[in-house]
C-alpha cells in the first residue's frame, strides 16, 4: 500500500462564466503531490497552469468557479467542503503561495517585521514580542543579512530579489505543509534567480516541506523539481519524472517546448516552432486540443479526445502516439503553420 | 564594414533633490562604452536590469540625448545633427521595443501603424503605400487583411511582429532589438527569433540585440558585449565567450542560467548580494563587491579596470586576468597582495 | 393633437434605446464602441441613466412641439399659483404661467447651455494640459500652479464675483463664464495622462519613425486621452446643470422671463409652503438630470477601462 499523498486533486475543473461565454481555465486536472517533493508545473501563458495554482487555495474570484465534481484533498482533509472560515485556517498554515511580483504582494505601509509578525498573530495566541522575534529569525532564515535591522525596512527600500525572500518567509512563517510558487522567479535577474532557487531547496531539504513550482522555464524545472507535470490548454497533457521527461518526451508539445529552445549547439539555425497559438479557453478545439499545431495529428485526432496513456513507469501522456507509435516516423507541416498566420 | 561605431558614450541622469531640485548627484547609466557593429553582423549586448543596456540602445539612436561621447553612423557623426537632419536620419536606424503591449497605439489600425513610416518619410502614399503595407505584414508572417484591426485583437507574438513590420518599413540598415522576445512564451519566442533572423538575411541588417536571456543571445549573435552597473566588462565573439568566459561577472552569468537538463553536472557560481545602485557604483572595479575570482585583492576596489585583449579578439575588464596593462607595481600600491594571473577556464557544455 | 405629439415622441426614444441595444448586442467583428457599449450594458444603473437622459434630451429638444403652453405666456392673473390639474400638470406659478411648459423649456435651456459650456471646457482643458503635459519641464510647472491657483478658489464664489460684475448676462456670456471656470480639472486630468502615454513605448516608435512632435501629439497622445476626458465631460455636464441652476435661483443666470430650471425654482421659493408645485417639479428634474450624468459617467468609467477592454 503506497502512503497517502499530501495532496491530491482530482478532476479540478475551474470555469469561468462571462458574458463570452464559459472558458474552461482548467479542465479535468488530476495530480498529487508527496510529502518533501517537489513538482514542476509547466506550460505557456494561458494554458491553466496559474488558475490551477489559485483553485488549490480556493482563491478564484467571481465569476470563476471550481466546478461540482472537482476534488482538492489535503492531508485527507477535502478542502472543497470546508467552510471559508477553515479553509482561511489552511491558507498560510498548511498551503502557502508566492507570487511573481513580491511588490504587490507586500503593503507598501508597513515594514517587513510588522508583516511577519503579523502572520502568526492572525493564526494563534502570541505575544507581539514573541512574534516580532520570529519574523525577525525568519529573515534571517531566507537570507537577509542583519535581520533585525532589516525587519524595520519597508518593502520599496528593498531589491527585488531580496523582496522575494520575504515573501518565501513571510509564506514559511507557520511552517506550511506545501508551499506553492507561482513564477517565483520571473520577475528576477538570472544571477538572483539562481540565489531563490537554492533557497527554495535548501529550505525544503531542512523543513520537509512540498514544493508545487508552476513556471514556463524548462530550464528552472529541470534543475529544482523532480516530477514535471506539462499543461497544455486546460488539461494535464504529460507527467513523468524529471530525467524521464527530458530524456525521453513523449507529447508532441513537451518535444516542441524542448525543440523552441535556443540553447548552444543550435548557433543561428532556424529554431524549431510550434506553429500558431495556444487556442481560447472559451472554444478549445475539438479532438486532441494541440492537434492544430502538431505535425503529426492524423485524422483521430481530430476526432477523439486522447485519454493520458500511461507509457512508462510514472509516466502519462495525453497522445494517440502512444497506441500508434509508428506515426512518429511520418511528422508533417501542422494546420496551424498551413493556415499561414503566425502567432 | 563597420556601420555603427559608438565611442565613450555615457549617459547620466541628474538626481535632483531638495526644495530648490538642485542637482545633488547622477545614476551613470550608461559609462563610457564603446563598441562597432558591422554591416549585416548582429551584436548582442547582456545584462541584468539596470545595467544600462536599454539606455544604451536609446541613447545611439538619441531618443535619448546621451551625455557625452560619439556616434557614427554610416559615416555620418549622428550626435551633430540637427533635429531636421536627425528625422531623416531615423530611416536608417529602427528600433523594436520588448513590450507589444505598450509598443502599438491602442486607437490605430495594425495596418496605420505600420504605414506611419511611410508617410514620414513620405515613401509611398496611397494604394502605393496600401499594398506596401500588405506585402510588409505578410512578410512578416501576418495576413494582408490584419491591416484594418486593431492591436487588442492579437496575441503578444502576432503585436511583436507588427512592430517588426512598422520598423521594417523604412527600410533600416540597422534595428536595435530591446528585448524584443523577453515578454513572449518559448514557443513564440521561437518564432520570433527566426523571423528576426529572416529578416537579416534578406535585408542585409544589422541588429543590435539587447537581451537578458544569454541563451537567445547565443543562439542569434555574432559578438557579445557583456554589460555591468553601466560599463561594457567582456566582448567577443559569441561562441568564444560562451565557451571560455574571462570577467568573473560573465563567468557567475552563464553558470547561473537554468539548463533544461536534469543530469547536466556543472558548478554553479552563486553570486552573493544584489546589483550595486548605478547611483552610487562601488569604487574601482564595479564588480568587485561581488566578485569570486581567486586573485581578488584591495587593488580590485582602488583601480578600475580597462578594457583590453586578453585574447585574440577577446576584450574584458580585469586587471588580475594576464595580459594587462596596469602593471603589478601599481596594482602593488594600490595595495595588491595576489599577482594577476593567466586563467582561462573551460565551461563544461551539456 | 399632443397627444399624438407625445407619442411620436415616446416611439423616437423606444427607437434610439432599440438601436443602441442592437449596436452593443449585434454580431459581427468586434469595434472597440462596441465592446465599450456592451461593457456599458452590464450596469443596470447606467443604462437606466442612460435612458433617462435620452427621454431628457428628446422631450426638451421638441420642447415647442410638446409643451402645452407657452412657458411665458402669463395665462390670467386669476391663475396664479394654480395647484397641479388635468389642464395644467404642474400648476402655475406667481405670475399665473404653466410651469409644466416652462419646465419643458428650462430642460431645453439647463442643458443647452451645460452642453456649450462643457464643450468649451473640455477643449480648453486639453489643450492647456496635453501642452503642459507634453512640453514639460517648467512651462509645466508654471502652467500647472496658475491652475492649482484657480481650483483652491470655491468655483461658486468665482462664478458669483464674475456673475455681479458682468450683470445682467446674457446667456452667451453665461455659457462663456461657465465654460471658462470649468476647465481646469480637465487640464490636470489630461496632462497627468499625456506625461503617462508619453513614457510609452508607442511614442518613442514614433520619434524613432522620425514623427514630428506636432504629429505625436495629434496621433498618439490625444486619441488616447479621448476616453478620460468623455468621462470627466459627462460628469462636468452634471456639474454645470448644478452650477447655472445655482446661478440662475440667486438671480444672475439665465435672465427672467426666460426659464431655466434654477430660474424656475428660483420664482418657487417664496410661495413653498402655500404652492410647492412650483419648485418641486423644476427641482425633481434637475436631481433626475444631474443624477443621470454622474451615473452615465461612471458608467462611461468603467467600459471604457483599457484593462478591462484588453482582456
Amino acid at each position: 500500500m503506497t502512503p497517502r499523498p499530501l495532496l491530491s486533486v482530482e478532476e479540478l475543473r475551474t470555469y469561468f462564466r462571462t458574458s463570452a461565454g464559459v472558458a474552461r481555465a482548467v479542465d479535468g486536472v488530476s495530480f498529487s503531490i508527496a510529502a518533501n517533493e517537489s513538482v514542476g508545473v509547466v506550460g505557456e501563458s494561458g494554458c491553466g497552469k496559474s488558475v490551477t495554482s489559485l483553485s488549490l487555495l480556493r482563491l478564484i474570484q467571481r465569476p470563476g468557479t471550481i466546478e461540482p465534481g472537482s476534488k482538492i484533498e489535503l492531508e485527507g482533509t477535502d478542502l472543497l467542503s470546508l467552510d471559508d472560515e477553515s479553509m482561511r485556517r489552511i491558507r498560510g498554515n498548511r498551503i502557502a503561495m508566492i507570487f511573481q511580483e513580491p511588490m504587490t504582494a507586500l503593503n507598501p505601509v508597513f515594514t517587513i517585521g510588522a508583516q511577519l509578525a503579523e502572520v502568526p498573530r492572525v493564526h494563534e495566541h502570541i505575544t507581539r514580542r514573541d512574534a516580532w522575534a520570529r519574523a525577525v529569525e525568519m529573515l534571517g532564515t531566507v537570507g537577509i543579512p542583519d535581520p533585525a535591522e532589516r525587519a524595520h525596512s519597508y518593502p520599496h527600500q528593498l531589491s527585488g530579489g531580496m523582496r522575494q525572500r520575504v515573501m518565501i518567509g513571510m509564506a514559511l512563517m507557520l511552517s506550511p505543509a506545501l508551499l506553492i510558487a507561482d513564477e517565483p522567479t520571473t520577475a528576477l535577474d538570472v544571477t538572483i534567480q539562481a540565489q531563490i532557487l537554492e533557497l527554495l531547496a535548501e529550505l525544503r531539504a531542512r523543513t520537509a516541506m512540498s514544493v508545487l513550482l508552476i513556471t514556463h522555464d524548462l530550464g528552472v524545472v529541470a534543475e529544482s523539481t523532480s516530477r514535471v507535470i506539462v499543461m497544455y490548454a486546460g488539461e494535464i497533457v504529460e507527467q513523468a519524472g524529471v530525467r524521464e521527461l527530458f530524456a525521453q518526451p513523449h507529447h508532441p508539445y513537451t518535444e516542441g517546448l524542448m525543440a523552441a529552445m535556443p540553447r548552444a549547439g543550435t548557433k543561428r539555425e532556424r529554431l524549431t516552432v510550434i506553429p500558431g497559438a495556444v487556442p481560447s479557453p472559451y472554444e478549445w478545439p475539438s479532438g486532441c486540443r494541440f492537434h492544430e499545431r502538431c505535425p503529426y495529428a492524423w485524422e483521430r485526432c481530430e476526432r477523439e479526445h486522447p485519454p493520458l496513456y500511461e507509457i512508462g513507469v510514472g509516466h502519462v501522456s495525453r497522445c494517440h502516439l502512444a497506441v500508434e507509435p509508428e506515426r512518429r516516423a511520418t511528422p508533417h507541416l501542422p494546420l496551424a503553420a498551413r493556415a499561414g498566420a503566425g502567432a | 564594414m563597420t556601420l555603427l561605431s559608438v565611442r565613450d558614450l555615457t549617459k547620466h541622469f541628474p538626481i535632483t533633490g531638495g526644495v530648490m531640485r538642485r542637482v545633488i548627484g547622477a545614476v551613470r547609466a550608461v559609462d563610457g562604452i564603446s563598441f562597432d557593429v558591422a554591416q549585416g553582423e548582429t551584436l548582442g549586448l547582456v545584462g541584468e536590469s539596470g545595467c544600462g543596456k536599454t539606455t544604451a540602445g536609446r541613447a545611439i539612436l538619441r531618443l535619448i540625448e546621451p551625455t557625452s561621447g560619439e556616434i557614427f553612423f554610416d559615416g555620418t557623426d549622428v550626435r551633430a545633427l540637427a533635429k531636421e537632419p536627425l528625422r531623416k536620419l531615423r530611416r536608417k536606424m529602427q528600433i523594436v521595443f520588448q513590450d507589444p503591449f505598450s509598443s502599438l497605439n491602442p486607437r490605430m489600425t495594425v495596418g496605420a501603424s505600420v504605414r506611419e513610416g511611410l508617410t514620414i518619410h513620405k515613401l509611398a502614399e496611397g494604394s502605393a503605400a496600401d499594398a506596401r503595407v500588405r506585402q510588409l505584414l505578410e512578410e512578416v508572417g501576418l495576413r494582408a487583411e490584419h491591416a484594418t484591426r486593431y492591436p487588442h485583437e492579437f496575441s503578444g507574438g502576432q503585436r511583436q511582429r507588427v512592430g517588426i513590420a512598422r520598423a521594417l518599413a523604412v527600410e533600416p540598415k540597422f534595428i536595435v532589438c530591446d528585448e524584443p522576445v523577453s515578454a513572449l512564451d518559448v514557443s513564440v519566442q521561437a518564432q520570433v527569433i527566426n523571423l528576426l533572423q529572416d529578416l537579416q538575411r534578406a535585408h542585409g541588417l544589422a541588429y543590435l540585440f539587447i537581451a537578458h536571456d544569454l541563451s537567445v543571445v547565443e543562439h542569434i549573435a555574432d559578438r557579445v558585449a557583456v554589460m555591468y552597473l553601466g560599463r561594457i566588462v567582456e566582448l567577443a565573439r559569441a561562441d568564444e565567450l560562451y565557451a571560455m568566459p574571462l570577467m568573473p561577472y560573465t563567468q557567475a552569468l552563464l553558470s547561473a542560467i537554468p539548463v533544461p537538463d536534469p543530469d547536466a553536472k556543472r558548478e554553479r557560481i552563486v553570486l552573493r548580494g544584489d546589483v550595486p545602485s548605478p547611483a552610487n557604483p562601488p569604487s574601482g572595479c564595479p564588480f568587485h563587491p561581488r566578485c569570486q575570482h581567486p586573485q581578488k585583492d584591495a587593488a580590485c576596489s582602488a583601480i578600475v579596470p580597462p578594457l583590453e585583449l586578453k585574447e585574440p579578439n577577446h576584450w574584458a575588464a580585469c586587471i588580475k586576468q594576464l595580459p594587462t596593462r596596469i602593471s603589478w607595481e601599481e596594482q602593488q600600491s594600490a595595495g595588491a597582495t595576489r599577482p594577476p594571473e593567466r586563467i582561462v577556464p573551460v565551461r563544461a557544455t551539456a | 393633437m399632443l397627444a399624438i405629439r407625445w407619442l411620436c415622441a415616446a416611439a423616437l426614444i423606444a427607437a434610439l434605446c432599440a438601436a443602441l441595444r442592437r449596436f452593443a448586442h449585434g454580431s459581427g467583428r468586434t469595434s472597440r464602441a462596441r465592446v465599450v457599449l456592451a461593457r456599458y450594458a452590464s450596469h443596470p444603473s447606467a443604462v437606466i441613466a442612460l435612458v433617462a437622459l435620452i427621454v431628457l434630451y428628446v422631450v426638451s429638444a421638441f420642447s415647442p412641439w410638446l409643451a402645452t403652453h407657452d412657458p411665458i405666456e402669463i395665462l390670467a392673473q386669476a391663475l396664479a399659483n394654480h395647484p397641479p390639474s388635468r389642464e395644467l400638470l404642474f400648476g402655475t406659478d406667481f405670475a399665473g404661467r404653466d410651469v409644466f411648459s416652462r419646465v419643458l423649456y428650462g430642460t431645453r435651456i439647463s442643458l443647452s447651455v451645460a452642453l456649450l459650456a462643457t464643450s468649451i471646457s473640455v477643449v480648453l482643458g486639453t489643450a492647456y494640459g496635453a501642452t503642459a503635459g507634453f512640453i514639460g519641464g517648467t512651462l509645466d510647472t508654471v502652467m500647472m500652479r496658475l491652475v492649482d491657483a484657480f481650483l483652491s478658489i470655491p468655483r461658486i464664489v468665482l462664478l458669483i464675483a464674475i456673475g455681479t460684475l458682468w450683470a445682467p448676462l446674457s446667456i452667451t456670456s453665461l455659457i462663456l463664464i461657465l465654460g471658462l471656470t470649468a476647465w481646469f480639472g480637465t487640464s490636470r486630468l489630461v496632462r497627468a495622462e499625456v506625461l503617462s502615454l508619453k513614457e510609452r513605448e508607442m511614442v518613442a516608435a514614433a520619434r524613432a519613425l522620425g514623427a514630428r512632435d506636432l504629429a505625436i501629439v495629434r496621433r498618439h497622445l490625444l486619441p488616447n486621452v479621448l476616453s478620460p476626458v468623455i468621462v470627466a465631460a459627462t460628469l462636468g455636464v452634471a456639474g454645470v446643470i448644478v452650477n447655472e441652476a445655482a446661478l440662475s435661483f440667486l438671480g444672475i443666470g439665465i435672465p427672467d422671463p426666460t426659464p431655466s430650471l434654477g430660474n424656475i425654482i428660483h420664482d418657487g421659493t417664496p410661495y413653498l409652503a402655500t404652492a410647492w408645485w412650483v419648485a418641486l417639479f423644476p427641482g425633481i428634474v434637475l436631481v433626475i438630470t444631474a443624477l443621470a450624468c454622474n451615473l452615465a459617467g461612471d458608467g462611461l468609467r468603467d467600459a471604457m477601462d483599457p484593462r478591462q477592454v484588453d482582456r
